[in-house]
C-alpha cells in the first residue's frame, strides 16, 4: 500500500494535473453582468452563485456590520413575499438560496432541482432586486445581532485577532471589528443604501447544472433584465496592512483565563500576487498541517499546547499572516520563545528540499478533492475575476505550485516570516503572564472586553 | 431515527421555565393526533416529497455521504442497491399511508416522555425569563 501511495505521489510530481474544469461559457450582458455558464449533467440539479463586488471593506468607518445585516434584510420581504411566503416558497421547492455579506464581496448562492429554476431565479430577482426593508423586521434583526456580539470577547483567539487586525490595518473597515457601537450606527436607511450599491457592472453570476446554455442564457436574461446599472464608484480605500518595525506587542489581559492565547500577526500578500503558490507552500511547511514545524516542535515535543498554526488569509489588495496557539499561563514565555525560535530556523537555514517535495505531494493530492459538487466550481469561478485571476489560473494551479524551487521557496520564507519584525497580541490573566512577558518588547495594555483601539 | 431493528421518533422542544411542561407534551401530542385523524394535506405531502428528494439527491455529491446511505441500505434492508429505490418508495407514500402508519405507532404505550428543567432558577432568573418570553 505504502508503495502504491508513493508511487501516486511521484506520479503526481512528475506530471502535475492540469484541473479539468467544465467548459464555461462567458457572456456580457447589456446591464454590464458578467455572466459564466456551463453545463453538468450528472443529477438533475442546478447550482448558481452570483457575487457583488460591495461588502464591508467598501463602507465608510464605523459602520462594520451593515453589510451582514443589510443582505439579511433581502430575505425578510420583498415586493410579492412576505419574509414567511419568501421562506415557504422556497423551502417548497427543496433548494435554497443562501445572502452573504462578507468583508469583500456580497454573494447570492443557490441551488435547485432543474425543474425549479425558473422558481429558484425568480426568487433570487425578488431578493436582489426588489426588498421591502420592513421595519419590524430591521428592528428584530438588530435586537439578535446586538445580542450575538454582546459577547465578542468570550473567545481569546477571536480577541486576539481582533487586536492584531487593528494594530496592523488602524482604524479603518480592515481593522475594526463589529462591535456594539457599530450596529448601533447603522440604520435602515444605510442598509437601503448598500442595497442601491449593488449594481451589475463588477458583479459576475455563475450558473452550472443539468441545463442547456442556450436556454440557461435565457432565463437569466430573464431573471436580471430589471437589473439597472449605476455608478461604478467604489469607496474602498486602497488600504495596506503598514509596515511592521520591531515587535509590536499588546497584552490583552482576561483574569479569569488559565490558559494565555499567543497571536503573531504578518504582513502577507495578496490573492493573486506572483509569490503565492510559493508562500502557500511554505505556509503549509511551516505551520499549514499536523505535522507542520510549529506543531513538531510546540506540540509534539514541546508539550506546550494542543495546537498551533500558521495561515496566510489572501484577500484581493493585501494579505496577512497569522499564527496562534494557546497554552498553560506558566508556559507562555516557552512559548512564545519555541515560535520565535522556529521563525529564525526557518528564516535562517530555511526548508529542505524533501519538505518541499512532501508538500507539493500533500497538495497535488489534496487538492482535486475539494472538486465533489460543482457547487465548488460556481463558487470558484465566481471569485476568479474578482482576484485578478483567469480560468486557466485555475485550471493550472497545480502545475504552477509544483513548479516551486527550493530558492524561491526559501526566498518567500525569508521575506515574510520575519522573526525581529511581527506583530505580537497574548490574551490572558496579566496577574500571571505579565512579569513573564514583560521583556520581549516594549507592549501596551487593553482589557479584553473593550472594542480595541 | 431508521434502523434495522425498531425505529424511533424524536420530537424536542425548549421552552420558558414559567410554562407548564403538560402544556408543551399537549401541544405536540394534539399535532399527532391531528395526523391520525384527518393524515396530512396535500401541499405538505408534496413540500415534504419535495424536500426529501431534492435533498437526497443534493447528497449524491458527496462520496462519504453516498458511501453511508450505500452502507445503511446494506444493513436495513440487506442490499445495497435498494438506495436506488428510495425515491421512489418515498414518492408513493399517500396521506393515507401516514394517517394508518401515525395510527399504528403513536400511540400511548409507545410513548415515553422526558422533562429536563433547570433547578433552582432563582427568582430574579425566573423574572427575567418571563420577561424575555414577552418579546417572543
Amino acid at each position: 500500500m505504502r508503495k502504491i501511495i508513493y508511487f501516486y505521489f511521484l506520479f503526481s510530481l512528475v506530471f502535475p494535473q492540469k484541473l479539468k474544469y467544465p467548459n464555461f461559457q462567458k457572456n456580457i450582458l447589456p446591464n454590464g453582468l458578467t455572466v459564466y455558464t456551463a453545463e453538468h449533467r450528472e443529477q438533475p440539479v442546478v447550482f448558481f452563485n452570483l457575487l457583488i463586488p460591495v461588502g464591508e471593506f467598501d463602507l465608510s468607518n464605523g459602520k462594520k456590520g451593515l453589510a451582514s445585516l443589510a443582505t439579511e434584510m433581502f430575505s425578510k420581504g420583498t415586493q410579492n413575499y412576505s419574509a414567511d411566503e419568501l421562506s415557504e416558497a422556497i423551502e417548497f421547492t427543496g433548494g435554497s438560496i443562501t445572502t452573504s455579506g462578507g468583508d469583500e464581496y456580497t454573494t447570492f448562492t443557490g441551488r435547485f432541482l432543474k425543474e425549479d429554476l425558473s422558481t429558484g431565479l425568480d426568487l433570487l430577482s425578488e431578493m436582489l432586486l426588489k426588498p421591502t426593508f420592513p421595519k419590524d423586521e430591521w428592528k428584530l434583526l438588530k435586537k439578535q445581532a446586538l445580542e450575538g456580539v454582546k459577547t465578542w470577547y468570550q473567545d481569546a483567539s477571536t480577541v486576539a485577532i481582533a487586536h492584531a487586525y487593528k494594530m496592523g490595518f488602524g482604524n479603518t473597515p480592515m481593522g475594526n471589528i463589529m462591535t456594539k457601537k457599530s450596529l448601533k450606527n447603522i440604520t435602515l436607511e444605510n442598509a437601503k443604501d448598500f442595497h442601491k450599491r449593488l449594481i451589475p457592472q463588477n458583479a459576475v453570476f455563475v450558473l452550472i447544472g443539468d441545463i442547456e446554455t442556450t436556454k440557461a442564457n435565457e432565463l437569466i436574461n430573464d431573471t436580471f433584465d430589471e437589473w439597472k446599472s449605476g455608478s461604478t464608484n467604489s469607496v474602498r480605500s486602497n488600504v495596506d496592512m503598514s509596515k511592521i518595525k520591531g515587535i509590536r506587542f499588546r497584552l490583552v489581559d482576561n483574569p479569569e483565563l488559565e490558559q494565555a492565547t499567543i497571536g503573531v500577526g504578518l504582513k502577507g500578500i495578496p490573492a493573486n500576487d506572483r509569490e503565492r503558490h510559493a508562500l502557500n507552500l511554505v505556509n503549509y511547511i511551516f505551520g499549514g498541517h499536523f505535522s507542520s514545524r510549529l506543531n513538531k516542535s510546540i506540540r509534539a515535543e514541546g508539550g506546550k499546547t494542543y495546537g498551533i498554526s500558521s495561515q496566510w488569509k489572501p484577500y484581493r489588495d493585501f494579505g496577512f499572516i497569522g499564527i496562534m496557539t494557546s497554552t498553560r499561563s506558566e508556559e507562555v514565555r516557552n512559548t512564545y520563545d519555541l515560535i520565535v525560535n522556529e521563525m529564525q530556523k526557518l528564516v535562517g537555514t530555511g526548508i529542505s528540499e524533501d519538505e518541499l517535495t512532501k508538500a507539493k505531494a500533500y497538495i497535488s493530492g489534496s487538492y482535486p478533492l475539494r472538486f465533489e459538487s460543482p457547487a465548488v466550481y460556481a463558487n470558484i469561478i465566481a471569485s476568479t475575476d474578482y482576484y485578478g485571476f483567469t480560468i486557466t489560473d485555475r485550471e493550472n494551479v497545480l502545475i504552477d505550485r509544483n513548479a516551486v524551487n527550493l530558492e524561491e521557496a526559501n526566498a518567500v520564507a525569508k521575506k515574510y516570516y520575519s522573526p525581529e519584525n511581527f506583530l505580537l497580541v497574548i490574551v490572558g490573566n496579566q496577574e500571571v503572564i505579565k512579569e513573564k512577558v514583560k521583556d520581549i518588547s516594549e507592549f501596551d495594555e487593553a482589557f479584553y472586553k473593550d472594542d480595541p483601539k | 431515527m431508521t434502523r434495522q431493528g425498531p425505529g424511533l421518533f424524536l420530537y424536542f422542544a425548549i421552552y420558558f421555565p414559567h410554562i407548564k411542561p403538560k402544556k408543551i407534551e399537549a401541544a405536540i401530542i394534539d399535532e399527532l393526533n391531528q395526523i391520525k385523524q384527518n393524515g396530512v394535506s396535500d401541499k405538505e405531502l408534496i413540500k415534504a416529497r419535495k424536500q426529501l428528494l431534492a435533498s437526497k439527491i443534493f447528497q449524491r455529491y458527496s462520496a462519504s455521504s453516498l458511501a453511508n446511505s450505500l452502507g445503511n441500505a446494506e444493513m436495513i434492508y440487506g442490499d445495497y442497491r435498494e438506495y436506488g429505490k428510495e425515491i421512489e418508495r418515498f414518492s408513493n407514500v399517500s396521506s393515507k399511508d401516514i394517517q394508518r402508519v401515525a395510527n399504528s405507532y403513536f400511540n400511548d404505550s409507545n410513548l415515553m416522555v422526558m422533562h429536563i428543567s433547570p433547578e433552582n432558577l432563582g427568582f430574579g432568573k425566573k423574572l427575567m425569563m418571563r420577561i424575555a418570553s414577552l418579546f417572543m
